[in-house]
């Protein structure tokens, strides 16, 4: 070992000490509970039943899959994530852009753009189902009737397009604000470099912005996705999860069985393939992010 | 062929007081390099990003080829320019930079190749063309702006301070580097730049901008040798003319005699016929046109040395007179010159220059005169 690494290698490991609470309390909060799920996830135990006990194998992971409701509520999950990511980087990017450009009270707007940010989930559930969807009393029925249609039942006709719309409405604000973030940082020369090379505004946008912006977009997918996987909230308010399972998730799925129908061991078992699939995808998110830094 | 006209240009923003620009009029004839300079926020910047579409013009009117300008787009004109930043697409290799306009043109693929390749050739960029920027010294990446600019076969070039995030050492050799592309690409070229330096060298005419105002214009020696006023004659030459305040004592048919307020009474061949004896004046001398005097006299100015500077071929002598005034005389490289040391300085009425109230030039008798400058240098060597 040469000299000059010398000291880093021993301030490296004088380091511990300070650093083992923090790593300590990580580990107890993630492996503890992880450790639970898994044993849970092959014990026959049923909160309704307490003579039923022992050793399931793996059972749970049987009934699980060739449960219809699990690969439907797969599919729902998919649905949710694909749509509500679609929409909010796709609206997101073109705010973005268009929030970038100067107009008279971009400020104000630009607060209003971020505001639904900052409403709890079972709130903005509660005033879409209400205030907005609501066959009756909503905004949208109102609206309908005035033009002479007949109102939507959202919940009841659209259930997963209703979620959609609800959590893409949550979510929209913090594309954009990443987005826009990233839209600033784009040198103005080089956009008058591409007006003199002749690109018009589309071409500017394909040619120069969206390649700027690729790196902030991949990581809006990637902590979206992360947090899209376990939307609950929305779902438990205006649907739980029905009309049938139309609108039951992995995450809704997962509750359903533990506190619905008291069975932790089945519930463990979905939660263990929920473990399994947002890791899937955190690894190729997170190879994929790295690969942009190293760029 | 590519000629440019300025006609009254004028720049002003919505709720600012005072226009940017007042009105430039100009004309840049086929081929010439014209550099625009001036102390930061003079307006050159912006002079230059009207010529190019990118601001507004208030009022006035741009020609290119005699063509009116003033309401097509920047694409439109048939310019190029390099940017200060050199903002190349960060995302694209140094091929895909050049061709980007070609692309856009909808140019066959085999000429848009056949182009970026000459231009790189030019350049010798050849080696680099599919690193992407960020692989490339600062150098390159400026070579790569300027390819982007030459692969269009713009009628003009523009230049935005090309040169000012490159290191003094990659500076020179970058101007010469586009001195050489001037003569090879027979191009008419604008250029922008603070650097009065790069001003002299590289220019044919010299535009000298002050508050969105032409102060003077015309060849790097015309400017140096005939300042039209104080700000021009402090603005071009390094190091810096000296400036000082004084009087006019008599004027005479081959000149006028004056008495500094630090002391000399001189005389200067200027016309005299605008100035009144008594009238309020300001001397100036470049450092290069002082001598160091062994004597003291009445037309000699004394002071006591400051600061030396030996630059080796020569040497800066910054003095200081008793009545608190500044002085730089420009010596050989073997000056004995120390510290302390008190000195004389004599004056060439025929290369000095006096300013009158305004602070506009007062005419030399001996303008210069590129024949007159050669039978001098003859007589000097």
């Amino acid at each position: 070992m040469s000299a000059s690494t010398m000291p880093a290698s021993r301030s490296r490991g004088a380091g511990l000490p300070f650093l083992a609470p923090s790593v300590l309390v990580l580990l107890l909060w993630m492996i503890v509970p992880l450790a639970m799920t898994l044993w849970f996830s092959t014990q026959r135990y049923n909160l309704l039943d307490p003579t039923q006990t022992g050793f399931a194998g793996i059972d749970n992971y049987y009934y699980l899959v060739t449960d219809p409701d699990f690969w439907t509520s797969l599919v729902n999950t998919l649905v949710l994530v694909v749509s509500v990511l679609v929409i909010t980087v796709g609206l997101g990017t073109l705010l973005a852009v268009l929030y970038d450009t100067a107009f008279p009270g971009r400020n104000i707007a630009r607060l209003l753009v971020i505001a639904p940010f900052f409403v709890m989930p079972t709130v903005s559930a509660l005033m879409w189902k209400n205030l907005m969807m609501h066959p009756i009393y909503g905004l949208f029925g109102v609206v309908a009737h005035a033009f002479g249609f007949a109102p939507i039942d959202w919940f009841a006709q659209y259930p997963m397009a209703a979620i959609v719309i609800i959590v893409s409405w949550e979510w929209l604000p913090f594309a954009v604000l990443i987005l826009l973030t990233a839209v600033q940082s784009l040198d103005g020369e080089q956009k008058e470099a591409a007006r003199l090379d002749g690109a018009g505004p589309i071409a500017q946008f394909v040619y120069i912005i969206l390649p700027h912006m690729r790196r902030a977009i991949t990581v809006v997918i990637m902590i979206e996705t992360i947090f899209l996987l376990t939307i609950f909230a929305e779902i438990f308010v205006t649907t739980s999860g029905g009309p049938g399972t139309a609108t039951t998730t992995l995450a809704y799925l997962i509750y359903a069985r533990a506190l619905l129908q008291y069975d932790v061991g089945g519930a463990s078992a979905g939660g263990v393939v929920a473990i399994v699939l947002a890791n899937i995808v955190a690894i190729f998110l997170v190879r994929s992010i790295a690969r942009n830094l190293e760029a | 062929m590519a000629t440019l006209t300025l006609r009254d240009i004028r720049k002003s923003y919505p709720g600012a007081a005072a226009e940017t620009i007042k009105g430039v009029s100009l004309d840049v004839a086929d081929r010439e390099f014209v550099v625009f300079v001036g102390p930061s926020g003079c307006g050159k910047s912006t002079l230059l990003r009207m010529i190019a579409g990118l601001e507004d013009i208030s009022g006035g009117e741009l020609a290119i080829d005699g063509v009116r300008m003033n309401e097509t787009g920047p694409a439109g004109r048939g310019l190029a320019m390099v940017f200060q930043s050199y903002a190349l697409y960060p995302h694209m290799t140094v091929r895909q930079n050049m061709e980007f306009a070609l692309k856009l043109a909808k140019l066959p693929v085999v000429e848009r190749r056949a182009k970026v390749e000459e231009a790189a050739r030019i350049l010798q960029l050849t080696d680099y063309l599919d690193r992407t920027p960020r692989q490339l010294s600062g150098g390159q990446r400026q070579r790569v702006a300027i390819g982007r600019a030459i692969v269009r076969s713009p009628k003009v070039f523009l230049f935005d301070e090309p040169l000012s995030n490159l290191d003094a050492a990659l500076r020179g050799q970058m101007r010469l580097e586009l001195a050489r592309l001037h003569n090879e690409l027979a191009a008419t070229m604008i250029y922008v730049t603070h650097d009065q330096i790069e001003a002299m060298t590289l220019a044919d005419k010299i535009v000298v901008l002050r508050a969105g105002r032409v102060e003077q214009l015309g060849s790097p020696l015309e400017l140096y040798r005939d300042p039209a006023n104080i700000f021009v004659a402090g603005f071009i030459g390094a190091p810096k003319m000296n400036l000082h305040p004084g009087r006019v004592l008599d004027t005479r048919p081959d000149g006028v005699r004056i008495a500094l307020d630090s002391g000399p009474v001189l005389d200067v061949a200027v016309a005299g016929d605008r100035l009144a004896p008594g009238a309020a004046i300001t001397f100036g001398a470049r450092p290069e046109d002082i001598t160091v005097a062994g004597t003291a006299g009445p037309d000699r100015l004394s002071g006591r040395v400051v600061v030396v500077e030996h630059l080796g071929g020569q040497t800066l002598v910054h003095l200081e007179t008793d009545s608190g005034e500044s002085w730089l005389v420009q010596t050989d490289g073997s000056s004995t010159i120390a510290i302390g040391d008190t000195v004389h300085l004599g004056f060439d009425g025929t290369v000095s220059h006096v300013f009158d109230g305004q602070g506009q030039a007062v005419p030399r008798l001996h303008r210069h005169d590129p024949s007159a400058e050669a039978a001098r240098i003859r007589a000097v060597s």
